[in-house]
C-alpha cells in the first residue's frame, strides 16, 4: 500500500487512518433491499423565481442597459447642450448629427457603413433632384433609398449584419422620404440644407429605435427649452414600461408558459414574448425621442393591440410613426393616382421592404394587407346596414349612427397572424 | 521514460483533477475492497429540511457542530469545506438523493435497477456493487459528482450558500459583441466546490483512484457542457438591433441522460503502470509535495485503453477497469439482487423484453385487474367526481 504516491493531492494517508475509522463490517454482506425512495417534488422541473431574477433578470438588464445608456445618455446631452444654452442654429444641427454618430458607432460599430451610405445616397437624392427638376423630389429619393436597400438586403451586407442594423436603416429612409414628399407637398416651402438634413436624419433621439418623426418636429429643437416644458414624469414611466416588457419578454413569459406541450399555446407563447419585446423596444424609443427634446403622441399602445377593435386598430396601434408615415406619404400619394387596391397593395409592399425581403413575412404582410381591407369593406357595409359604430375605426362624436353603444364586433385575429410574424 | 509517456499523452488527455499515482497498479492484489464513498450516504441520512435547521443551529452555536451521523461520514476535508461554506450541506445532501433518484429512472429498464438501501441500518447506498470497478459505478461516481455540481450551482444562485457571491464586476465584454453580462461564478463555484468535496471523498491508496476521480470530473464535465445559452433579439420590426443573452443551468435529467449515453459508450482502460519510475522519484516527489500542497492539482493521465487498439478515452468518456457481472442471479458478495421478480416487457428486444432481462429463464405472465379512477368530471363548485374503471393488466415476471 505504501508503495502509491499521492502527488500534490492534498491527502495525508496517514493522518487519515487515525481520525477515518473504518466502520463498515465487510463480514456482512449486504444486499439493497430497495426500500421505495420516495420521490423528491423538487426535481427542478422549473425553474425557481431567484434563479429566474439571478439566471434571466439581471444578465437581461444589465447586458441591455449597457446598451441603452449610451442611445439615452447621448440624447440627454444633445438636448442640455443646445436647449437649454443659446446656440447657432448650425451648430444645433452639426451636434445633433454628432451625438447619433457616436451612438451609433458605439452600437453598430463597423456595420455604421451602410448607414453612412444610405444616408448618403438619401439626402444626395434629394438635394439633386431638388436643384434640377424641383418635382417629384419625394418618387426620386424613395427609388434611390429603395434600391440601397436591395442591394445591401441580396448582394452587399452579410445577413447577421443587416439584421442587426435594418431596422435603423429603416428610419433613415423613412426620415429622408418624408422630407422629399414634404417638398413635393409644400408642407416644407424650402429645402433644408446639408446640416440641417444631417442633423435630422442623425438625431440621437430617434436613430437607433425610432421612432419616425417629421421634419417639422425635429426643427423644434431650435426653440428654446425651460426645466418646466421638460416631460421628465412621461419620461420615467415609459423608461419603466420598457424595462416591464423587456423583462416580461424575455424572462417572464417563457418562464410562465415553460412547456406548454401544445402547439397553440406555443405559438401564443412566442407571439407574446414577440410582441412585448416590440412594446419594449417602442417605449425605448419614445423615452429617447424625448430626452432628445423631440415632441410626439405616442408610439405604440399595447392596450389597443392585446384587446383590439379590429385588425385595421393593431396595424396603426402597433407603430404610430410608422403608420402616419405609410398613410402619408405611400398610401395617400398612391391612392390619388391609381385607386385604393393599389395603393394598399404598395403600402404593404413597403412595409415587407422595411421587414427585410422575406418570402414569409411578405406573404404575410400582404395577406394581412388583403384581411385589412375585407375586414374594412365588411364592417362598412354593416354600419351602413345596421346604421351602428361598427367601423374598424371608432366613431367620431358627431357620426351619423343612431346605435352609439358598445356594440362592435371584436375580431382578433391575432392569434392567427402574429406567430407567424414571429417566426 | 515516465516523462517521454507524459509528453505523449499530454495532448489528449488532460485530466484536471486525477493526481499522481505512480505505481503498482495491479488491481487484484489488493487485499482490501473498494467501497463506495461514504458521503454517499448523507443520501439517507440526511433530510434536507432537518440540514436547514442544522444550519440554523450551527451558525448560532458553534461552528463546529455538525450532526454526528454526519460527522462520521465526511473525512476531515470534508467537514471543513462544510464548516467553511455554511449552507452548502443542504445542497450536498439533495444532490446525493437527484442522484439516486436519476439513477433509478435512467436504469429502470435494465437488470440492474440501480437498488439503493435507504435503510439506516445497512450503511451503503447503493451496496456493494461499487467494490467492482464497472462500468455501472463508473456511472454512480460520475452521477454523484454530478448532482453535487449541480445543486451546489443552484443553491449558489439561490443565495443559500453564504460564501458564493455572485461577482458583477467581471461581466462579459464590452464592445460589439453582445455576449453574456451575467453572473457567470455560479458554474464555477458548484464545479470547484464539487471538485474539492467529491474528490476528496476519494483515498489516494485506492487502486481505482484514478478511473474515480476520471469519473467525477466527467459528470462534473457534463454539467458544465449541458449549461445552455439563450438569447432573445429586440429591435424595429423584428430586427435584431439588441440582443440579449444569458445562460441556463440545465435540467439534472437532461444530465442524466447525457451520463447514460456515456455509460452505453464506456471505454475499459486500465492504469498505468509506471513500475520502474518510483524509487528514484520517490523522495523527490515527497519533498516536492511540502512545498506545493496547496497548489492545484495536476492532471496526470494514468489510464491508457485496456485493448491497445482502441482511442484512448477522452475527457467525458467514463471509464471502467473491469467487466460487469451480468447481473442475473442473487450474488451477495457482489451485492447483486438478480433479476428474479422483476417484471419485464414481453414485445420489447431491448434489455427490458423478456428475454433478456430473465436471462433466458422462464417468466410467468399474471393478470391483475386494475382499479383507476376515470372520466371525471367538474362539478359547480368545487367537486371532481370519478367513476372507478376496472381494467385488465398483463404483466410478465421473471422468475
Amino acid at each position: 500500500m505504501e508503495d502509491f504516491m499521492y502527488g500534490d493531492y492534498d491527502y495525508d494517508p496517514n493522518a487519515e487512518d487515525v481520525e477515518y475509522l473504518d466502520y463498515y463490517d465487510d463480514e456482512i454482506y449486504e444486499i439493497p433491499e430497495d426500500e421505495p425512495w420516495e420521490d423528491d417534488d423538487d426535481m427542478e422541473s422549473q425553474f425557481t423565481i431567484s434563479e429566474l431574477y439571478e439566471y434571466c433578470v439581471v444578465p437581461t438588464v444589465t447586458d441591455s442597459a449597457r446598451h441603452l445608456y449610451n442611445i439615452l445618455m447621448w440624447s440627454l446631452i444633445f438636448s442640455i447642450s443646445t436647449r437649454f444654452v443659446r446656440v447657432p442654429a448650425c451648430l444645433v444641427h452639426l451636434m445633433s448629427a454628432a451625438c447619433g454618430c457616436v451612438v451609433a458607432w458605439q452600437l453598430f460599430g463597423q456595420r455604421t457603413v451602410y448607414m453612412a451610405s444610405l444616408t448618403g445616397v438619401g439626402g444626395l437624392s434629394l438635394l439633386i433632384s431638388n436643384a434640377l427638376v424641383k418635382a417629384r423630389r419625394g418618387p426620386w429619393t424613395c427609388v434611390a433609398c429603395v434600391v440601397v436597400m436591395t442591394v445591401c438586403e441580396l448582394w452587399w451586407a452579410d445577413p447577421v449584419d443587416w439584421h442587426s442594423i435594418r431596422g435603423a436603416q429603416m428610419i433613415i429612409l423613412m426620415k429622408v422620404v418624408s422630407v422629399g414628399y414634404d417638398l413635393d407637398a409644400r408642407t416644407l416651402t424650402t429645402c433644408p440644407g446639408i446640416f440641417e438634413l444631417l442633423g435630422y436624419i442623425l438625431n440621437p433621439g430617434s436613430i437607433i429605435f425610432g421612432p419616425w418623426v417629421s421634419f417639422k418636429t425635429y426643427m423644434k429643437v431650435l426653440e428654446p427649452a425651460s426645466w418646466k416644458t421638460w416631460p421628465i414624469l412621461r419620461i420615467l414611466q415609459s423608461l419603466a414600461a420598457s424595462l416591464l416588457f423587456l423583462i416580461k419578454s424575455t424572462c417572464v413569459i417563457s418562464w410562465i408558459l415553460a412547456d406548454p406541450g401544445n402547439k397553440w399555446m406555443l405559438a401564443y407563447r412566442d407571439a407574446l414574448a414577440f410582441r412585448t419585446s416590440h412594446y419594449f423596444v417602442s417605449y425605448m424609443s419614445e423615452v429617447s425621442a424625448l430626452l432628445a427634446g423631440l415632441e410626439l403622441v405616442g408610439v405604440a399602445n399595447p392596450g389597443s393591440i392585446e384587446v383590439p377593435r379590429s385588425l385595421g386598430e393593431v396595424v396603426v396601434f402597433w407603430n404610430m410613426p410608422m403608420h402616419h408615415w405609410l398613410k402619408t406619404y405611400v398610401f395617400k400619394p398612391v391612392r390619388g393616382q391609381l385607386g385604393v387596391f393599389w395603393a394598399l397593395l404598395f403600402t404593404y409592399s413597403m412595409s415587407a421592404l422595411f421587414h427585410g425581403l422575406n418570402f414569409q413575412l411578405a406573404a404575410v404582410l400582404l395577406s394581412l394587407g388583403f384581411y385589412t381591407y375585407v375586414e374594412h369593406s365588411l364592417r362598412y357595409k354593416l354600419a351602413s346596414a345596421f346604421d351602428a359604430c361598427i367601423l374598424a375605426r371608432p366613431c367620431p362624436e358627431n357620426c351619423g349612427h343612431s346605435q352609439k353603444g358598445m356594440l362592435f364586433i371584436p375580431i382578433s385575429f391575432l392569434f392567427f397572424f402574429f406567430p407567424c410574424l414571429s417566426q | 521514460m515516465r516523462f517521454g509517456w507524459r509528453r505523449e499523452v499530454a495532448g489528449w488527455h488532460l485530466l484536471t483533477g486525477v493526481a499522481l499515482l505512480l505505481l503498482c497498479a495491479t488491481i487484484s492484489a489488493t487485499g482490501k475492497k473498494a467501497r463506495e464513498p461514504k458521503w454517499w450516504s448523507i443520501a439517507k441520512i440526511a433530510d434536507p429540511s432537518n440540514l436547514i435547521s442544522n444550519h440554523i443551529k450551527s451558525n448560532s452555536l458553534t461552528d463546529h457542530y455538525l450532526d454526528p451521523a454526519i460527522h462520521r461520514i465526511l473525512r476531515k476535508k470534508q467537514r471543513r469545506l462544510v464548516r467553511e461554506n455554511p449552507g452548502v450541506l443542504v445542497a450536498i445532501a439533495k444532490g446525493a438523493r437527484h442522484a439516486v433518484h436519476e439513477c433509478k429512472h435512467q436504469f429502470r429498464n435494465r437488470r440492474w435497477n440501480c437498488s439503493t438501501s435507504s435503510s439506516n441500518r445497512s450503511k451503503r447506498l447503493f451496496g456493494k456493487i461499487v467494490s467492482r470497478a464497472c462500468r455501472e459505478t463508473a456511472f454512480l461516481y460520475a452521477l454523484t459528482s454530478a448532482a453535487v455540481t449541480h445543486t451546489v450551482t443552484r443553491a449558489c444562485t439561490e443565495g443559500s450558500i453564504d460564501s458564493c457571491n455572485c461577482d458583477y464586476r467581471t461581466e462579459g465584454p464590452s464592445g460589439l459583441d453582445w455576449e453574456w453580462g451575467g453572473c457567470s461564478d455560479n458554474i464555477d463555484f458548484g464545479d470547484n466546490f464539487s471538485r474539492l468535496f467529491v474528490d476528496a471523498g476519494e483515498k489516494g491508496r485506492d487502486p481505482r483512484f484514478p478511473m474515480n476521480l476520471h469519473n467525477n470530473e466527467v459528470g462534473r464535465l457534463h454539467v458544465k457542457s449541458e449549461m445552455r445559452k439563450e438569447c432573445k433579439c429586440h429591435g424595429m420590426s423584428g430586427s435584431c438591433t439588441v440582443k440579449t443573452c444569458w445562460w441556463r443551468l440545465p435540467y439534472f435529467r437532461r444530465v442524466g441522460d447525457a451520463l447514460k449515453d456515456r455509460f452505453d459508450g464506456a471505454s475499459r482502460v486500465s492504469v498505468k503502470n509506471a513500475g520502474n519510475a518510483r524509487a528514484s522519484n520517490n523522495r523527490q516527489r515527497n519533498r516536492r509535495r511540502k512545498n506545493t500542497r496547496r497548489r492545484r492539482r495536476k492532471s496526470f493521465a494514468l489510464l491508457k485503453p485496456y485493448n491497445p487498439d482502441h482511442k484512448p478515452p477522452s475527457k467525458k468518456d467514463l471509464v471502467y477497469l473491469e467487466d460487469s457481472p451480468d447481473f442475473c442471479v442473487r450474488d451477495r458478495k457482489l451485492g447483486i439482487k438478480g433479476t428474479h421478480g422483476r417484471e419485464c416487457n414481453k414485445t420489447s428486444i431491448g434489455v427490458d423484453g423478456c428475454d433478456l432481462m430473465c436471462c433466458g429463464r422462464e417468466y410467468h405472465t399474471r393478470v391483475i385487474e386494475v382499479h383507476e379512477r376515470c372520466s371525471c368530471t367538474f362539478q359547480w363548485c368545487c367537486v371532481v367526481k370519478c367513476k372507478t374503471c376496472k381494467y385488465k393488466k398483463t404483466t410478465h415476471i421473471c422468475s
